[in-house]
């Protein structure tokens, strides 16, 4: 046993948070993150499993549901993102760490329909996503997840290596709303 | 001049701008073309070849000829259209296209010449030598003609790009938009509603007439006034719908109104679940000799500058219209102060006024540079010569079809209208409403767009509450078309091309019959206008002139966008840094500390190598990184290989499928060397697989491919091999990696490891869990160098951190970091592969890896790698190379030859694919794909690279240089 030590970095996402007219960015720390990929036949029981053991059970898709520091947020096909806790043992499904891979910023404020419509292509109007709805989809290039966690909050995940990218195009959105 | 009253312009907010050098004054709410006219001016540009004087034409975005170029510098915006400028304090302006000045214009005398500048004619004139036209004719024809020009430096300007959702796009906001909008709205339908000018109201405020027993303008602002308090509904003014695309989606390019921070130009792709397009109508010029003299106007246009702009164009006019309009234009002027010498109908029963009325004439000629005068044809063949300074005519309507077609449609002919019509059903979900659909009446455009609306609520499952419509217009004008007027003297058809009657006659007489060749031989309806007011006239003359009529004809093919757009618009977002995604590692600050210069691998930045005090150049750092890894120890980050999370009860079936080779027999802590092909046979990615566990795998792929290699496997997963449950799931990003070679790895890697290695677990290609400094981590015993070797992947976070201190403790040892040359000698030295020779179009064959297709399974590409062709023996198939002669340099890209053959195309017996300098061998080692290559070792080739001008002879050779036992790596 040696006495090496490693420190942990955030994404480097630069200063953080920015605020641009009446929308704030900033990084927010989900916690542990894992996916999980039921296998097949297995969606009601993982869904069971997860329910007993961090109480949220698996939304359907384009949802995210929450409770505690909890959440399981719909990730794609057969695929869900837990976030806040470590996951219980789920022999039924494929569970990844997923906690260094993404970075996590907070959209908050009255605008984020405005900015968002700047960036990626889904409506994310009130009406058309309304809280703890949760979609993937593309921002200017890059793979986003996108949910709203609370109503005037928008969670928006990238990958942790385009942190920087992801913070200069999303401030630039929000000046551009800011101006007009 | 601007009246004494009257108009939608606020007199209260002056605004100064410069045209043409001179400073003027125009009110808020003018266009730069009604401030202009406002100011008398009527001579605002030159024509396009012929380098005609004109005037202003239109009063909306289908102007021919008013255009100017905005601003100055870098940001100069060239074409815009006066008309549909909106006027601003501190706006400034220039003609275009004349030279020394507007008013005299050198190149005028093109106008003289005009008999040999018809269509065709340079086609005809500049035959001769490809390089003369090349280097001669064509600049000086470019330097002569042309529109605005680019400033041709960088802009220091914010465009923006955009998208929007609704449920109903209503396309313009004239009398049949807002009528549509309101239906629609009253009735909770997401709207909206987009308008080109920057006042909604369409017609409604270019006219003199009631509606709801107010003015149409007065109903048009409070029907907006209604329409923003719905908070359903967006009013998007200044926003021009472009094109149409598929499944609803509608580009519009929206104008902001200047301000600190605020972008030129929103470019919108708006997602409507359905669409109204009330895009209204444009006025069509009669073909009449000189009827593009600056004083000539389009009659719609001047009621428009008459009644919203409080302008008088003229002093003196002849209407000239083959319908009741033509009256009211008259009232109009005379209203205005404007004496009406005459009013020319070319109907025989023109309606009676009080006007000097003729009926049944024609206005035939226009007299003066600028309009002094028209020659009236009467009814009985007599000439009659008028004089005035300002021509009104209309031709008759075309009703606004453009948008209708962009998928394709084509519009039909309606003989009652002598119009043609949006074909019903041209674009899914878009219904056309008003007088782009033929309505001729305020009155019915109300109606049409109520009803249009209904039936798009209809369509969405909404309930119309069907808003009253208000009392309007509606007594029809009685209107007959006005094509061409006979007689002699050039009639322009397209102003802006200056392509006249008879260049469409000619191009008929010389076989171009079809109107998309006329088309293309007159250059009519082309440029920023694209044919909006000539383009339907031009069918007509050109179905007179082949004998056919004008349905027959048929239209040019109608393509977005419908009006102009910058390309700094559609490119929004994507200069400078925006061009990609910047990928970094964890690691990128220690590679920028350590000076590294960086170089893209696709959206990733990696080290190409760590310069030392005292080296001079890259290959001097490059080959102590290399010797540094074959004496001591070396570290590399290798983050950006892709990584797939492959799990699931048929993991392992499933990678047998799309390997090549067999990974189902890979035991549980081992990684194996696998290769994937395409369907058609060629090697798509190679890397490394590792069993983690029974039912669990790590796929490892190369930077360049990873998202190819995860997008081929989610394909090959839910598609080929939809009854395998299996889960695949990108870990590139969780975990940072690093590689850590030479004779000195795994004392290095002790140092830092919670628990040291034991050797006997540990034997090449071995893979497993292990912990650093506490955290859990991923060690793979691989080497992509040839040297005893390892990657360490430890969660992301942690990366910076390691890899810094595996550097300083590797330097403690006598070696350090290496970057991308370094790994590149390395891999060459050995013979390993990356995308220089997967460049897909190797096989596997080719690259002497036959033994990895497995014979006892099928796998994707299995098939097609089999064909005959793919197995050729003289196929180019990978050796090594290196110089024997006197020239010692190889260079990647160069041709291999025969040394006694001469170095032409014919005579290549393959490439150079990688080449690197050996500091452990002392000379260039190249990789090369030669026929018949492994067939060949030991023989001699020539290399030559004819771009960099080498000739090198060459041993062919194993592309193994170095260690080919393979020793180092494994003991």
């Amino acid at each position: 046993m040696t006495d090496f030590r490693l420190a942990s970095v955030p994404p480097a996402t630069g200063p953080l948070p920015v605020t641009r007219g009446a929308m704030t960015l900033s990084l927010a720390d989900p916690g542990p993150l894992w996916s999980v990929a039921p296998h097949r036949g297995e969606a009601a029981a993982v869904s069971r499993a997860l329910q007993e053991a961090i109480g949220v059970s698996l939304p359907g898709p384009g949802r995210r549901h929450a409770a505690g520091g909890a959440s399981v947020q719909w990730f794609g096909r057969n695929l869900w993102l837990v976030a806040g806790v470590a996951p219980p043992d789920l022999p039924g499904a494929a569970v990844t760490d997923q906690g260094d891979g993404w970075v996590t910023f907070d959209l908050a404020g009255p605008e984020g329909a405005d900015v968002m419509a700047r960036l990626i292509p889904v409506d994310t109007r009130p009406a058309a996503m309304p809280d703890q709805a949760a979609i993937r989809t593309e921002l200017h290039g890059m793979m986003v997840a996108v949910a709203r966690t609370a109503p005037d909050t928008l969670r928006i995940m990238g990958f942790r290596s385009m942190a920087s990218t992801l913070t200069r195009t999303i401030t630039e959105a929000m000046e551009r709303v800011a101006a007009i | 001049m601007r009246l004494g009253q009257g108009g939608l312009v606020d007199r209260d907010r002056h605004l100064g701008f410069r045209f043409d050098g001179h400073a003027y004054e125009g009110l808020e709410g003018d266009t730069l073309a009604s401030a202009l006219l406002a100011n008398g001016i009527r001579l605002v540009g030159r024509s396009f070849k012929y380098h005609r004087p004109r005037g202003i034409l239109t009063a909306g975005s289908e102007e021919p000829n008013a255009l100017v170029t905005l601003g100055r510098g870098a940001a100069q915006e060239p074409n815009a259209r006066a008309t549909t400028v909106e006027l601003r304090q501190g706006l400034e302006a220039r003609p275009q296209n004349a030279w020394p000045s507007l008013g005299v214009d050198a190149l005028a005398v093109n106008d003289l010449l005009s008999p040999f500048l018809s269509a065709g004619f340079y086609y005809k004139t500049f035959m001769g030598p490809h390089r003369i036209w090349e280097r001669v004719f064509e600049p000086a024809i470019r330097r002569a003609a042309g529109l605005g020009r680019l400033s041709q430096e960088v802009a220091d300007l914010q465009f923006e790009k955009a998208f929007a959702f609704c449920d109903l796009l209503v396309i313009g906001a004239g009398p049949a938009g807002l009528m549509a909008a309101l239906t629609a709205g009253e009735a909770g339908a997401d709207v909206i509603l987009a308008d080109e000018d920057f006042l909604p109201g369409g017609r409604l405020n270019a006219e003199r007439e009631e509606v709801g027993g107010r003015s149409g303008a007065g109903w048009a602002a409070e029907a907006v006034t209604r329409l923003e308090a719905m908070p359903n509904v967006r009013i998007m003014s200044r926003t021009a719908v472009t094109g149409v695309y598929d499944q609803g989606t509608y580009g519009a390019l929206q104008k902001h109104p200047a301000a600190a921070g605020r972008p030129e130009e929103t470019f919108w792709r708006i997602v409507a679940r359905r669409a109204v397009l009330a895009a209204g109508a444009i006025e069509r010029p009669v073909a009449l000799a000189n009827n593009d003299r600056p004083g000539v106007m389009l009659a719609g246009a001047v009621r428009s500058y008459l009644n919203r702009y409080a302008v008088a164009p003229g002093r003196r006019a002849v209407v000239f219209g083959a319908s009741d309009e033509a009256r009211r234009t008259a009232a109009d002027l005379r209203r205005a102060g404007v004496h009406v010498a005459a009013l020319v109908d070319a109907r025989e029963r023109a309606e009676t006024s009080d006007f000097a009325t003729y009926a049944g004439a024609t206005v035939e000629r226009v007299l003066g540079r600028e309009v002094e005068g028209v020659a009236i044809r009467l009814g009985n063949g007599r000439e009659e010569r008028v004089q005035a300074d300002l021509l009104a005519m209309s031709g008759g309507w075309n009703p606004n079809v453009h948008l209708s077609c962009h998928l394709n449609g084509r519009p039909v002919w309606d003989e009652s209208l002598s119009a043609f019509l949006p074909a019903p059903g041209a674009v899914p979900g878009l219904i056309p409403a008003g007088s782009c659909n033929g309505a001729v009446t305020t009155a019915a455009c109300l109606a049409a767009g109520r009803e249009a609306a209904a039936r798009a609520l209809e369509d969405l499952g909404l309930k119309a509450t069907a808003p009253d419509l208000p009392e309007a217009e509606d007594r029809d004008p009685q209107a007959r078309p006005i094509w061409v007027v006979p007689g002699k003297g050039r009639k322009w058809v397209d102003f802006q091309n200056d392509v006249t009657t008879k260049d469409i006659e000619l191009a008929a007489r010389e076989n171009f019959r079809s109107v998309e060749h006329m088309k293309r031989y007159t250059t009519q309806g082309m440029a920023t206008d694209q044919g909006k007011t000539g383009g339907v006239t031009a069918l007509s003359i050109l179905a007179d002139a082949t004998g056919r009529s004008i349905p027959e004809t048929g239209t040019t093919t109608y393509r977005p966008p419908y009006a102009p757009i910058q390309i700094a618009a559609l490119g929004a977002g994507g200069e400078g840094r925006g061009f990609a995604a910047e990928r970094f590692t964890a690691a990128h600050p220690v590679h920028l500390a350590m000076g590294a210069p960086m170089v893209e691998a696709g959206l990733w930045f990696r080290p190409s190598y760590y310069p030392r005090t005292g080296e001079k150049t890259w290959r001097q750092a490059c080959d102590r990184e290399a010797l540094m890894v074959r004496e001591t120890v070396g570290v590399c980050d290798v983050s950006t290989l892709g990584k797939i999370d492959v799990q699931g009860p048929d993991a392992a079936a499933f990678l047998d499928f799309v390997y090549s080779n067999t990974m189902s027999t890979l035991k549980q802590g081992k990684v194996r060397y696998g290769l994937m092909l395409r369907e058609d046979g060629h090697i798509m990615d190679d890397g490394t697989c590792a069993r983690i566990g029974p039912d669990h795998y790590l796929v490892s792929t190369t930077t360049a491919a990873a998202g190819e290699v995860m997008r081929h496997m989610e394909f090959a997963a839910q598609v080929l091999r939809p009854e395998l449950d299996v889960h695949l799931v990108s870990v590139t990003e969780q975990w940072a990696q690093t590689a850590i070679a030479g004779p000195e790895s795994r004392d290095l890697l002790n140092e830092v490891l919670d628990s040291p290695l034991d050797p006997g677990t540990w034997p090449f290609m071995a893979c497993g869990a292990v912990t650093v400094g506490g955290v859990p981590a991923r060690l793979f015993r691989i080497s992509f160098s040839g040297e005893h070797a390892y990657e360490i992947a430890v969660p992301a976070r942690y990366g910076e951190s390691l890899f810094r201190q595996l550097v300083a403790r590797a330097e403690a040892r006598g070696g350090g970091a290496y970057g991308m040359e370094a790994l590149n000698v390395l891999r060459i030295e050995k013979g390993l592969l990356t995308h220089a020779e997967l460049d897909g179009r190797t096989t596997a064959f080719d690259l002497n890896l036959s033994g990895m297709m497995s014979k006892k399974k099928d796998f994707v590409g299995r098939a097609a790698a089999g064909r005959a062709g793919l197995l050729a023996d003289d196929r180019p198939r990978l050796v090594g190379i290196r110089p024997v002669g006197a020239v010692r340099q190889l260079t990647a890209g160069a041709f291999l030859f025969d040394p006694e053959t001469e170095s032409t195309r014919e005579n290549a017996q393959g490439t150079v694919s990688s080449v690197a300098f050996s500091p452990t061998l002392g000379h260039f080692i190249g990789l090369a794909l030669l026929k018949e290559g492994p067939e060949r070792h030991g023989e001699t080739v020539r290399m030559v690279d004819h771009l960099r001008r080498v000739s090198t002879l060459c041993e062919v050779c194993d592309p193994a240089f170095f260690d080919p036992a393979g020793g180092r790596a494994r003991d």
